[in-house]
């Protein structure tokens, strides 16, 4: 599991910075920096959430959802908005 | 003309060569040669078994639970101790327990669940299934009561003495260094079904962890004699049979984790069962070698002896042994001596007796309130327990002892206990080694092991489960050793 998901985070990172460039949108260091925490939250939730299950501790499980999950989707929705409204200001 | 040549001359080749033999040579004279697998094996040091980073090992003798060995003494056996174990008890508040049994442990489950409808009868037949070859219900060899050396039957002690000996198969005894036969012993015990291996050295110490007699009073004497000696009136063990091998036994994982309710009541009874094979197998098989292998079940107390081998610490669980790894799991941590050269193993701090300290998860959740709820302490917490002296006889050590007017063994305090986890999430992993070297957490981690749902199961989701680990022990537990 962890193989296709390192394949996947890979290509959609590849993916990004290559989209970033076509579009000449620039990153500050500090908006990698909370994207990349946002995805490594990402993925520690889907590690323990998926354990969890595995595991039959279903309430464990959505609580990772709630305790990981969520901090990690704001992150991410953090860094998206401040690239886009510098984007949008400039 | 060729496009490449040699740079190397037909004189330098040559020279090349006679310098690559002698090399060889001299690899060859002094490399180890081995002519078979055994010569392989010895010529290895054994590897430990596997331990984390976050796993210290202390010195012999020095648990993390701290013992007075001048003090300590050999335990007299002969001494009455009233535990709520039995209906036969007449101690007003053994009575008191025992006319509540029952009720105590559905008002603890129904609490939790209110949409539990109660035990059913698969449920007790499943306790009852589980207990049918168990305890004094066995009666041929290889039955737990009929073959434990607390019991009635002398040969348990020295054994079935049925496998075939080195002379008699026209071997030589085995012959290995301390370190390559630990690593054998864990080899074959694992393939009876034990998880975890250690070994404590009978020292001045240690020995005093030996019951000093029967709870009949025939004495357990140590002498100068080649073999062991079970008779009506004595048991000898021999001086040299100083190798204690501490050999584990957990209980079905999904079981215990549903216990007080009957459906999980026979987690105990499944591994009571499954320890007299696994004695008798490694018995045998030291005999097999060449050596003598002594069940001493039923002459000591498991707890003291893990704890100084590193299969776990000493907790607030008083009679169980708490694994960082299996955490309350285990039932049945069996001793054996033996006289085969084998290398002590370390006790271990883990953090787990120092996490105990905050968590009291085990306490808070017993329905008998059987388990002490404050700190380490050289007596009994319990006042009443002091004045009758009901306290193993010849322990002296700051920890923890049960309340054994009240606990009727329902083992709801084993299926709560933080560190028994099935370890698929990874975070499991990670409180482990947080809480092993920044306690101050700990606090937290006991907090967020209620919020997240981890304790005890609703009974009836047993029967869901769609996969039934083979023993009932889920493999998931030890895949890491």
């Amino acid at each position: 599991m962890w193989l296709i998901i390192g394949l996947i985070a890979g290509a959609a990172v590849l993916g990004l910075v290559l989209w970033l460039r076509g579009k000449d949108v620039t990153v500050k260091w500090y908006e990698w920096l909370i994207g990349a925490l946002g995805l490594v939250l990402l993925l520690f939730t889907i590690q323990n959430f998926a354990g969890s299950l595995a595991e039959l501790e279903s309430t464990a499980a959505n609580m990772f959802l709630l305790v990981s999950g969520l901090p990690a989707i704001i992150l991410l929705a953090v860094a998206w908005q401040l690239v886009a409204r510098r984007q949008r200001a400039g | 003309m060729s496009k490449f040549h040699s740079t190397v001359s037909r004189r330098d080749f040559m020279k090349g060569i006679g310098l690559a033999g002698a090399g060889l040579g001299a690899a060859a004279a002094t490399a180890p040669v081995f002519h078979d697998l055994d010569e392989a094996m010895a010529a290895s040091n054994a590897e430990p078994e596997y331990r984390p980073w976050w796993i210290k090992e202390r010195d012999f003798d020095n648990p993390t639970t701290e013992v007075d060995w001048q003090l300590t003494r050999r335990s007299d056996r002969t001494k009455k101790y009233v535990f709520a174990t039995s209906d036969r008890e007449t101690h007003p508040r053994v009575v008191e327990t025992r006319s509540h049994f029952q009720q105590y442990s559905w008002d603890y489950v129904k609490k939790m669940y209110p949409e539990w409808k109660g035990n059913t009868v698969r449920d007790a037949a499943l306790e009852n299934g589980s207990g049918a070859l168990a305890f004094y219900n066995f009666h041929a060899y290889g039955g737990y009561r009929g073959y434990n050396a607390s019991s009635h039957k002398s040969s348990s002690f020295t054994g079935l003495e049925v496998a075939v000996t080195p002379e008699a198969g026209g071997f030589s005894k085995w012959q290995g260094t301390p370190e390559e036969n630990l690593k054998m012993v864990r080899a074959a015990t694992r393939t009876f079904g034990c998880e975890q291996v250690a070994v404590v050295e009978v020292t001045a110490n240690t020995r005093k962890l030996i019951n000093l007699n029967r709870t009949n009073g025939k004495p357990i004497n140590f002498a100068n004699v080649d073999k062991a000696v079970d008779s009506d009136s004595e048991m000898v063990i021999p001086e040299k049979c100083k190798y204690m091998i501490i050999y584990t036994n957990l209980q079905p994982t999904y079981m215990t984790q549903r216990c007080p309710a009957r459906v999980g009541l026979g987690a105990n009874r499944n591994s009571y069962t499954r320890m007299p094979v696994q004695r008798v197998q490694l018995q045998e098989f030291i005999r097999g070698l060449g050596y003598q292998g002594l069940q001493v079940d039923g002459l000591c107390q498991s707890v003291p002896w893990s704890m100084l081998g590193g299969i776990g610490e000493h907790t607030r669980e008083s009679m169980n042994i708490v694994s960082p790894f299996y955490g309350a799991m285990y039932r049945g941590v069996q001793r054996m001596l033996t006289d085969l050269p084998l290398a002590p193993t370390k006790p271990i701090d883990a953090g787990v007796a120092r996490f105990c300290l905050d968590c009291k998860k085990c306490a808070e959740n017993c329905p008998y309130a059987a388990l002490p709820v404050g700190d380490p302490m050289w007596e009994h917490e319990n006042p009443e327990e002091v004045a009758e002296d009901n306290v193993i006889d010849g322990h002296i050590y700051k920890g923890w002892r049960l309340y054994n007017h009240r606990c009727p063994r329902c083992q709801a305090c084993q299926g709560v206990c933080v560190f028994g986890k099935i370890s698929d999430s990874g975070m499991h992993n990670i409180v482990r080694a947080v809480s092993s070297v920044a306690p101050i957490f700990n606090g937290f981690f006991r907090n967020m092991d209620d919020v997240f749902g981890y304790g005890t199961k609703e009974p009836e989701s047993f029967w869901d489960i769609k996969s039934q680990p083979v023993w009932g022990i889920d493999p998931r537990l030890w895949t890491h050793l």
